[in-house]
């Protein structure tokens, strides 16, 4: 197996390799997030109190690891989104594996084995890295970096490998490659009304704890507490698993009676394959989703004057996460981006022929990115404002003005979301003009 | 109507094109024909404006349309051109409705006349009962009349089409140039197919053979003359307008 996949990695087209890096620095990041997290929680800082600012005292070191521990989904999502990228040319050469005499699972495996070859180049590199930066602070700070934590390192790396490999695993799950050499793309699944059964019951549970005025009926004061967790968790999931949905509705409704060609086109495209912007822009959901609650926690404490530095440090800590989930999610919607061109691109080249000007074909990317975007960043940050402002309506209720102040980080952090997919598609224009040629239709 | 003055065309070391010269006048039904690769759909994409000649000049009612940029192009194909391809080429995400009202609404016509349009043409094709499926869900014969619909729709004057039977059988293949000659004349619209098959050709009042890059026989109405047992103006029945 090792020497086949060696063997293809030698042929690999210009794109493929493309991917194969890409997916390799994703590996990288998401290895130095992870070993970080772990290492995070084993600092002895409490003899040098006051050294490295927050990370001295315990809890908000957890607070750290754990938001650098979340810091990599988006990265896991970049690696799965990237690991799409040049699917024509890797299902030719599943194709041509079966005509080898390749069984459909070795097939499948082979797929696996590339990815998970990328991943490990790239974790390997940001193992490494990390390592190096761990024995540099250890020689500068002593005993309060120990050594230790540094052996989940190994464990991280394989962690990072197999979700590599599995990644791989999943992109080709559609993909039926025949000994004819046909490759075969199984319909996936649309999405479906019961994606939204976890958004009702986290939504169930909340109102239920909320309403119950700190009691809920099981477990009373500690259920209501574990309701409100969980309502909030399952939310959070429940909204990821509906994206899908929500894009198809927004797109169908964007498409029915417009009378603008480059909406209707773009508002059909993602309609007929909204998995494939849910998966882009699920994380950018998320990011807006804890953004927009941090923002409403924050708006309560905008009118303090007494906020201590501890607090500001922290708050700082979290926008630099968030912009780090932002920027980490639209290098997903730029792979996405890439691989919606090369599915596109026939289409795109026969309208160009046809006498649309390529200009009318770039707002096309633009309303895509605007029609997909736009409610999922919507609904996200209503859901992470609104539990927030819910939870802490007492409080609110204390301070006017704070509720006006938690709408409009909502609402920016919405804009933001859709903001970062809509200059992803304009970036993408001068892609365009380069890719449609006209001159490629010739038959003979 | 038409016309090319000696084209010259490459692609990297293959001569597509040897100093080919044709006239095509208004109204005229004509066949391009030759072997695979002698520069038949490359012909058409310059005279259709989607590829500027190396060296040549096209005219199109008396006006240079290969010195002119590429946004003056694209309008002038949109205004006046229609295209047919050999796989219809039919956008998949739209239904057939929609791919005959798109270039409509590109065009800058309102939604209800774009769609009372295409309504029409999807009507005149015989394929109005598909109008709501996509391209996956029609049959080869449907899914190219969809794209003669979507050629027609804007009422072109000029109609280029590159082997429009060529992934079709026989009998889709006939029904679809019948049809598609038939909207031609009715419409008085130039029509220029390019094929290799002497069938299609047979519709066409002139051949023009091209054979390495070079026009060898029917360059001009003068020269080409009426292709033998041309069924075309028994097809022009066919689409009642």
């Amino acid at each position: 197996m090792i020497t086949v996949v060696r063997m293809l990695a030698r042929g690999r087209s210009r794109r493929e390799r493309a991917r194969g890096r890409l997916m390799a620095a994703g590996a990288a990041f998401a290895t130095v997030l992870l070993c970080a997290a772990a290492h995070l929680t084993a600092l002895r800082l409490d003899a040098r109190r006051g050294a490295l600012g927050v990370l001295t005292e315990k809890e908000p070191r957890l607070m750290v690891a754990l938001t650098l521990a979340l810091l990599a989904v988006p990265a896991a999502a970049f690696i799965y989104q990237v690991s799409r990228l040049a699917t024509a040319t890797r299902e030719r050469r599943l194709a041509a594996l079966r005509l080898a005499g390749a069984t459909p699972r070795e097939v499948r495996l082979t797929g696996a084995a590339e990815s998970g070859w990328s991943a490990l180049a790239g974790g390997s590199l940001g193992a490494a890295a990390y390592l190096l930066a761990a024995l540099v602070a250890r020689w500068s700070l002593g005993d309060v970096v120990p050594v230790r934590p540094l052996l989940w390192t190994p464990v991280v790396l394989a962690a990072v490998v197999l979700g590599g490999a599995l990644s791989g695993l999943r992109a080709g799950r559609h993909v039926v490659a025949s000994p004819l050499g046909v490759v075969r793309r199984a319909r996936p699944r649309g999405p479906r009304a019961r994606d939204l059964a976890l958004v009702a019951l986290g939504v169930a549970l909340l109102a239920a704890a909320l309403t119950g005025k700190g009691r809920f009926f099981l477990g009373g004061k500690y259920g209501a507490v574990v309701a409100i967790a969980a309502g909030a968790v399952l939310l959070l999931f429940g909204l990821v698993l509906a994206t899908a949905l929500l894009i198809r509705m927004a797109a169908r409704r964007a498409g029915r009676g417009t009378s603008a060609p480059e909406t209707l086109l773009a508002a059909r495209m993602v309609e007929a394959d909204p998995r494939a912007w849910a998966r882009a822009l699920s994380v950018v959901g998320l990011t807006v989703f804890f953004g927009s609650a941090v923002g409403a926690q924050q708006a309560l404490t905008v009118f303090q004057s007494d906020l201590t530095a501890f607090q500001v440090a922290s708050y700082a800590l979290l926008y630099l996460a968030l912009l780090t989930a932002m920027v980490t999610s639209a290098g997903a919607l730029v792979a996405h981006q890439a691989e919606a061109l090369l599915d596109h691109r026939r289409s795109f080249t026969v309208l160009a022929a046809s006498g649309v000007p390529v200009p009318a074909l770039g707002r096309v990317l633009t309303r895509q990115a605007l029609v997909a975007a736009l409610p999922v960043c919507v609904v996200s940050a209503v859901a992470g404002a609104g539990v927030v402002v819910l939870l802490l309506a007492e409080l609110y209720a204390r301070r006017p003005g704070a509720l006006a102040v938690s709408v409009a980080g909502a609402a920016a952090m919405a804009g933001i979301g859709v903001l970062a997919a809509v200059l992803v598609a304009r970036a993408a224009r001068p892609i365009l003009r380069r890719w449609v040629r006209p001159e490629e239709l010739r038959t003979g | 109507m038409l016309e090319a003055r000696t084209l010259r065309k490459s692609f990297g070391r293959t001569t597509a094109l040897d100093g080919a010269s044709v006239e095509i006048g208004e109204g005229e039904v004509v066949a391009v024909t030759g072997p695979s690769g002698s520069g038949k759909s490359t012909l058409l994409h310059c005279l259709a404006g989607i590829i500027r000649p190396e060296a040549g000049e096209v005219l199109f009612a008396g006006r240079r349309l290969d010195t002119l940029d590429e946004d003056a192009r694209t309008r002038l194909r949109r205004e006046n051109f229609g295209v047919v391809f050999q796989f219809g080429e039919l956008v998949p995400e739209l239904t057939a409705e929609e791919n005959v009202v798109l270039p409509l609404l590109f065009g800058g016509r309102g939604r209800r006349e774009s769609l009372q349009a295409a309504r029409s043409w999807l009507e005149r094709l015989d394929v109005a009962d598909c109008a709501g499926q996509r391209p996956a869900e029609l049959s080869g014969g449907q899914l190219q009349r969809v794209a003669v619909a979507r050629a027609l729709a804007a009422e072109p004057r000029v109609i280029f089409a590159d082997e429009p039977t060529g992934a079709l059988d026989s009998l889709a293949g006939e029904r679809v140039m019948g049809e598609l000659v038939g909207a031609a004349r009715e419409s008085r619209a130039t029509l220029v197919v390019v094929t290799h098959d002497n069938r299609v050709a047979a519709y066409a009042d002139r051949e023009i053979a091209l054979r390495d890059g070079r026009v060898v026989a029917g360059a001009t109405a003068a020269t080409g003359g009426t292709a033998a047992g041309t069924p075309g103006e028994a097809a022009a029945g066919g689409v009642s307008r």
